[in-house]
């Protein structure tokens, strides 16, 4: 009995004795190592009415050391078709970003510097999009050990670095076992709740962790967004080559 | 009549193998307020606009058609290709052959470096994002940061107008589309172009080295008819996009040598910055956008058909970020030189997610003399998109 309560005690020390910025990058290294990805992904825009409008995207990633590389190709609604999104994500400033219109066969440098401006009009701003890495946060407190759903999770604060940045701070839940993100919290500039997201219906494959479907819920509009992976290919064999601008008038 | 067939066999082709699609089908319907006599005060007209693409390894059939069909104007009775080629990519090139549409500049409202193909004033002449495809040669070679292409235009195209009873036919006598050539039909332009960005600094920049027949005509009237006439010219094009926090700077430059004697050297700039307060108002973005044009060639800029010659811009862009990515977008462009105004004002949004609806107001407020008259144009757009 007394070697029961002995390694419990340990396990709850050692869950314990871990940081919040400890967990971020145990979290980081459960889903990173995809190298490059092709997925094709659904998203659900339902608004106060629960009426629902769907985009798909192709979205293409390549994974790098001081940042990723994405391509996101709109597969509908029809009207922008082909409308193509390319992000070169930098740790040190802003991103690049460029947007192809194929009907007038223009590539657009777009401004990144603002990061919460909506994504295709969802709940999802374009930094709820990009990459969730521990260096673009500082962090908060002792993570506390909570129930979510039924799972032990980590709670602790993060505060996003960037200045331009459209929250105040986050509150993540991390699954103690697998150190999967399961909810996130944003507040606001105001610094009260605006929006919450929950992490499901994650793949193994090749040893690396993806997340299947996101849920957004603005809790001050009363309007959601669910991000869908239908298809999911990592390792995929992408290159630098394959984020160039030659790419988007492809 | 070859357009007629490869037309017809388009949907044979589309169900017999594996061809991406897109486009739209639709109707415009205008009503015009204006003084003019033996104007027409409305308009209607179907259009329908189709791609379709099929790869094979690693090459590419891409056919882009443009169709519409007026009521009254039968010069607004046609379909055409706008793109018509196949394209090959090698590891880091590609060669095009075909008839093809290209875009070069920075700008919003008015490209002056986007010289390669001619504009389609069967379409909104104020509209300078509709183009007619140009057949053409090309060679493209990808850098790291860059490209760099060398293009022949294999000849210069006539430009049709809409017809002496539509308002947007500017002239006093009828036009004969028949186009004069210097150097005659079978002169090809030769275009060499770099474009490229840099690493550190959010810019994106781009070059134009032009030699043959300039995209700018100047009319001459012969027998009670107007024609264009299409000069050769030597012409250097530099554009350029730079990103400061929110703020985007935009430049375009042109100096053109020509021995016409109509037209002489000619110089054009351009400037415009680009401002955005996101989320100002829920998840709406509010854009603020302000160009400004200058030429100084010898003819006045509006005889080369160009609206802008020493004009100042300032526009509006209302994004809603709404589920039917709905858009408010406006400007009032007014020339510094007498005055004359533009004004336009455009809600674009999406219905049942494959319909999509417009609504537009312009009005034209020219001065006593001009070519222009004054005129108010309200137009309703609706089409379906697949």
């Amino acid at each position: 009995m007394k070697k029961i309560i002995v390694a419990s005690m340990m396990i709850a020390s050692s869950l314990l004795a871990l940081t919040n910025l400890e967990i971020a990058q145990k979290a980081d290294k459960a889903t990173d190592g995809f190298e490059s990805s092709i997925s094709k992904t659904q998203m659900i825009l339902i608004n106060a009415n629960g009426q629902k409008s769907i985009r798909d995207l192709l979205m293409k990633t390549l994974e790098g050391e001081n940042g990723d590389k994405t391509i996101s190709t709109f597969l509908s609604p029809a009207d922008v078709k082909g409308t193509k999104v390319l992000g070169w994500e930098h740790m040190d400033r802003d991103d690049d970003q460029w947007l192809y219109l194929p009907a007038l066969k223009r590539v657009k440098r777009i401004a990144s510097k603002n990061k919460s401006g909506s994504f295709m009009g969802s709940e999802f701003s374009y930094e709820d999009i990009g990459n969730q890495n521990y260096k673009k946060y500082t962090f908060e407190g002792e993570p506390e050990i909570v129930k979510l759903d039924g799972l032990e999770c980590y709670k602790g604060a993060r505060v996003p670095k960037d200045k331009n940045s459209g929250y105040t701070k986050q509150v993540s839940f991390v699954d103690t076992k697998d150190f999967l993100i399961r909810k996130i919290d944003y507040y606001d500039r105001k610094k009260e709740l605006l929006k919450t997201a929950t992490f499901s219906e994650y793949k193994l494959i090749d040893g690396i962790w993806r997340v299947g479907k996101i849920e957004m819920k603005n809790h001050q509009n009363d309007k959601s967004t669910i991000l869908i992976w239908k298809e999911d290919k990592i390792k995929a064999g992408l290159n630098e080559k394959d984020f160039n601008k030659r790419e988007l008038k492809k | 009549m070859k357009k007629l067939v490869l037309f017809s066999l388009l949907p044979l082709m589309v169900v017999a193998s594996e061809i991406e699609y897109k486009g739209n089908f639709g109707f415009e319907t205008k009503y015009f307020h204006h003084d003019m006599p033996n104007k027409r005060d409305n308009a209607f007209a179907l259009q329908l606009e189709a791609e379709f693409k099929k790869e094979f390894g690693d090459g590419e059939v891409v056919v882009r058609l443009k169709s519409f069909f007026d009521k009254d104007d039968e010069n607004r009775r046609y379909f055409d290709f706008n793109d018509l080629y196949y394209k090959y990519n090698f590891e880091n090139s590609d060669i095009l052959i075909g008839r093809s549409t290209r875009f070069w500049g920075a700008l919003e409202f008015y490209n002056l470096s986007d010289v390669f193909n001619t504009k389609d004033f069967l379409d909104n002449p104020f509209d300078y994002e509709s183009k007619l495809g140009a057949w053409n040669v090309a060679y493209t070679r990808y850098l790291e940061n860059s490209e760099v292409s060398l293009i022949i235009k294999l000849y210069e195209d006539r430009q049709p107008m809409q017809d002496i009873k539509s308002v947007n036919n500017f002239f006093p006598f009828p036009y004969n589309d028949k186009l004069k050539r210097q150097k005659g039909k079978d002169r090809p332009s030769v275009f060499l172009t770099y474009s490229g960005s840099l690493d550190e600094v959010q810019m994106d920049y781009g070059g134009v080295y032009q030699n043959g027949y300039d995209s700018s005509r100047y009319m001459s009237l012969e027998g009670g008819t107007f024609f264009q006439n299409a000069y050769i010219v030597n012409k250097f094009i530099g554009y350029a996009t730079y990103i400061h926090g929110d703020t985007i700077y935009k430049t375009e430059l042109v100096y053109a040598f020509s021995d016409d004697k109509e037209i002489g050297d000619y110089g054009e700039f351009g400037l415009g910055v680009e401002y955005t307060l996101y989320s100002f108002w829920d998840a709406k973005d509010l854009g603020f956008l302000s160009e400004y044009y200058y030429n100084d060639s010898k003819k006045d800029a509006k005889k080369l058909g160009k609206f802008f010659g020493n004009d100042l811009t300032f526009g509006f862009r209302l994004s809603m970020n709404d589920q039917a990515s709905s858009e408010v977008l406006g400007g009032l462009s007014i020339d510094l030189d007498n005055k004359e105004k533009i004004f336009f004002v455009k809600y674009d949004t999406r219905v049942l997610e494959k319909y999509k609806l417009g609504l537009s107001y312009q009005r034209l407020d020219p001065v006593s003399d001009s070519s222009f008259k004054e005129l108010d144009e309200l137009k309703l757009e609706f089409g379906y998109y697949f």
